[in-house]
């Protein structure tokens, strides 16, 4: 059965209902409230985020359910992205963030993980400077409070 | 600055895939950032970090309330050292630079990690302290850590060879050392050494069970625990309330080793408790009244409630310990067993070393029964190791015994079960290992609590240098069918078949898994990698060669040694089925996850489909429907292996 998806600016999308069950969010409302033909809003959501969402789940709508971390590992990969994933989010800054504020309030794990990975690649290799300009960050450290930190941090840049 | 990125659990999970390099850039960048950057670089700190001197001068003291894990390289087990010293061919070259270089990181690995000490008072969030062994010379540091820390979950302390500052000055040189003891003895400890050890371990002991109520975990490995101490983890009202898993093992070296013609009478076992306890490093009283006040030390013992993971290793000679803890965990859910090295060599033949070498088996072999070359050295090995063999089949026929009654009485919620380093190569005595978890009418008015009757071994488990009988599958079917859920069996197993080592065995055969999922009706989880499944690929795929065919075509194909079609433990398998769809298509099974070698004709093949048409066949087809078939199982997670893998896709 067809599920109905609201987005912030009122347009409608028809998924199958393990497609949009790839949203633990999703997948939990339908479960609360029970099969019905009215749409379900999501009011976080604007149309263009939601359909490049739609498309992602519509591709991994095979994949087996990804469960929370067990682990309390801090440290986690990013070079581990599929081709397909890599593929899907070469998008422009905004809509990169959007997704992943998506599937945050959507509850798409593996999406989420997808977006953080990519965000994270973008950081690597790039200088203090680089990363405020690329995310046009404002630096509101001193000098002086700059050069403490890298110097009680050297030992990491060792390793 | 986009907003998402103002999202502190977002920040994290992205900073979170970040190298240490890249997290200390990131922590420049603004002052949100930073705070998360450090947090992530400082939660866990490595081995090799505590030495490097900036780390000690500038940073550890400004951020060690960030610290929640220790990995401590400074105590680096010295004893794989000392075995290293002797030797050197196997650590590359026997030069005289390399022994010296040796003999300075040994210096290192005894001293006190100064570069740390100044930092502990700040350091008082640790929430996990794993060390890879302490000596006794660094132990005061790890008390001290402990002090400041009541609120460790984990703590991990296995220790390692006891060397003392008196012992350094005395230690010969290393070429002395060298001549001195060639083989794999312990070192010897000077006199006066005991005592010193005394009085840190029963510092440490006391701490670990009075003064860390938030401790889940606990391993204590290589301490020698003698009666005394075990009665003091026994009855300590902290650990009972707060602990969930135990792992722990006796170092008898050489006491209670029994003798196919000496075995114990209890009298016996009592006195020789007793040697051990007057002989090893029993904690001293007034020691202990030193450190916990006497009021805490409690008289009376309690269940664990709490107790769910007891790894016990030095199986079975420390099956004494694991009698008097498992009498009081009524609520015990899993249970390791581990032999130690010794207990494990007792069994002729059995050495890590064996399950590294694992040569590819020819065709020949597999005709032969697929068991493992039995040269002359081979043959040889096994006379020499017969009477060793006896022992230590009567060994652990009686300690399984006496595990088997313990259990059945006072552990009734046992339903998981993990071999490791072990030898339990003989029928009976694994069988014996089954019983004990296995569903058996049994006195349960001793039982603490009211526990309920055994359910029935759910899951089982068996890596890391583990060696069974060649018809485990069948008591695991016979005794634990109806409950089990998951069966792994890693990749270092070994299987024993009168007297002779199997190493590509039948017994992890395609026909083995559908014997267990034939039989055990609730199985969710499978993992055999010890061995590829060799299938063969029109077996795989339900083809039937074209018997009225077959004359014109000239070409016969027969079918490999373990295919289905083959009797297997019991297993006539259907041959108009695929094995694999009938894995695939059990009730409860979600995961199996193996090693598979697919066998595909060379020459053309007229076979019968599943449909029942007839069609010839070329290798590079019907491997392109056996890539069609795997894919489209997903719950099958495989490795193929093996010839298929050289094919192109059409």
């Amino acid at each position: 059965m067809p599920i109905t998806l609201l987005s912030l600016d009122d347009v409608q999308f028809k998924v199958d209902k393990e497609v949009a069950e790839r949203s633990i969010l999703i997948k939990n409302m339908i479960e609360d409230v029970g099969e019905s033909d009215a749409p379900i809003p999501l009011p976080n959501v604007s149309s263009s985020v939601l359909k490049k969402v739609i498309e992602y789940c519509e591709h991994h709508r095979n994949d087996p359910v990804q469960t929370q971390d067990e682990t309390d590992d801090p440290r986690k990969r990013s070079n581990d992205i599929e081709e397909w994933d890599m593929k899907f989010m070469m998008v422009d800054q905004e809509m990169l963030f959007e997704i992943i504020l998506a599937a945050n309030y959507l509850d798409i794990k593996p999406l989420l993980d997808v977006g953080c990975k990519t965000v994270a690649n973008i950081i690597k290799g790039k200088t203090p400077e680089e990363i405020r300009k690329v995310f046009n960050i404002v630096n509101d450290f001193t000098p002086e409070e700059e050069a403490q930190i890298k110097k009680e941090n050297e030992w990491a840049e060792d390793r | 600055m986009h907003r998402t990125l103002l999202i502190s659990e977002i920040l994290t999970d992205i900073l979170q895939r970040l190298d240490n390099a890249s997290l200390v850039k990131v922590a420049t960048v603004c002052r949100a950032w930073s705070e998360v950057a450090l947090d992530i670089l400082y939660h866990t700190i490595e081995r090799d970090q505590w030495t490097h001197e900036a780390f000690a001068q500038h940073a550890l003291v400004k951020n060690a309330f960030r610290i929640r894990e220790i990995h401590c390289g400074l105590y680096d087990d010295i004893r794989p050292f000392h075995r290293g010293l002797v030797q050197p061919a196997s650590l590359g070259t026997a030069t005289k630079s390399s022994i010296e270089l040796k003999e300075e990181v040994s210096e290192d690995v005894q001293a006190p990690p100064r570069s740390c000490a100044f930092s502990i008072p700040t350091m008082n969030q640790l929430r996990v302290l794993e060390c890879p062994s302490i000596s006794i010379d660094n132990a005061p540091l790890i008390v001290d850590i402990l002090r400041l820390n009541p609120g460790v979950e984990k703590l991990v302390l296995p220790l390692a060879e006891m060397v003392s500052p008196s012992f350094r000055k005395t230690r010969p040189t290393m070429d002395a050392f060298l001549q001195q003891h060639p083989g794999d003895d312990p070192l010897p400890l000077p006199p006066g050494y005991t005592s010193e050890a005394q009085e840190i371990l029963a510092t440490l002991l006391c701490l670990v069970t009075t003064k860390l109520p938030a401790l889940r975990e606990l391993t204590l490995r290589d301490w020698r625990l003698a009666e005394g101490d075990i009665q003091r983890l026994l009855t300590s009202p902290t650990l009972r309330q707060s602990l969930e898993a135990l792992d722990l093992d006796e170092t008898h070296d050489g006491w209670y080793r029994w003798q196919p013609q000496q075995l114990p009478s209890d009298k016996r076992v009592r006195q020789r408790m007793r040697q051990y306890r007057d002989g090893l490093v029993a904690l001293p009283q007034e020691r202990v009244a030193a450190v916990v006040h006497p009021e805490e030390i409690p008289q009376e013992r309690k269940p664990w409630n709490k107790l769910r993971s007891l790894r016990i290793n030095g199986f079975p000679q420390g099956s004494l310990t694991l009698f008097k803890i498992t009498r009081w965990c009524p609520y015990l859910r899993t249970l390791v067993l581990a032999a130690d090295s010794r207990e494990a060599s007792l069994f002729p033949g059995y050495s890590p070393a064996s399950f590294e070498a694992s040569p590819e088996v020819s065709d020949d072999d597999e005709e032969e029964g697929g068991y493992g070359n039995e040269d002359d050295q081979g043959a040889d090995d096994a006379e020499a190791g017969e009477v060793s063999t006896a022992t230590h089949r009567q060994h652990m026929l009686v300690s399984l015994a006496m595990f088997r009654n313990t259990l059945r009485t006072h552990c009734p919620n046992v339903v998981e079960l993990k071999l490791e380093q072990i030898a339990i190569p003989h029928p009976k005595t694994f069988r014996c290992l089954l019983e004990a978890l296995s569903p058996a009418p049994g006195p349960s008015d001793k039982t603490i609590g009211a526990a309920p009757q055994r359910g029935g071994l759910r899951r089982f488990e068996a890596d890391g240098n583990v060696v069974l009988p060649i018809n485990m599958v069948q008591y695991l079917v016979e005794l634990a069918a109806p409950t089990l859920e998951t069966v792994v069996l890693g990749r270092r197993i070994m299987f024993f078949q009168d007297g002779s080592w199997v190493r590509y065995a039948r017994v992890t055969g395609p026909g083995t898994i559908l014997n267990l999922l034939r039989s055990c009706p609730a199985l969710t989880h499978v993992e055999v990698e010890c061995r590829p499944l060799r299938i063969d690929a029109s077996e795989m795929l339900g083809l039937r060669h074209d018997v009225d065919q077959e004359g014109i075509q000239g070409s016969h194909h027969t079918p490999g040694p373990e295919s289905m079609g083959s009797q297997e433990n019991g297993v006539q398998s259907s041959s108009s089925s695929s094995p694999l769809k009938e894995w695939a298509c059990h009730d409860t099974l979600r995961t199996l996850k193996c090693n598979i070698e697919v066998t595909v004709p060379n020459e053309e093949t007229r076979y019968v489909d599943l449909d029942g048409t007839s069609s010839l066949m070329t290798g590079k087809k019907i491997h392109n429907r056996v890539l069609l078939f795997l894919n489209s199982m997903p719950r099958l997670q495989y490795h193929l292996e093996g010839e298929v893998d050289d094919l192109e896709v059409e």
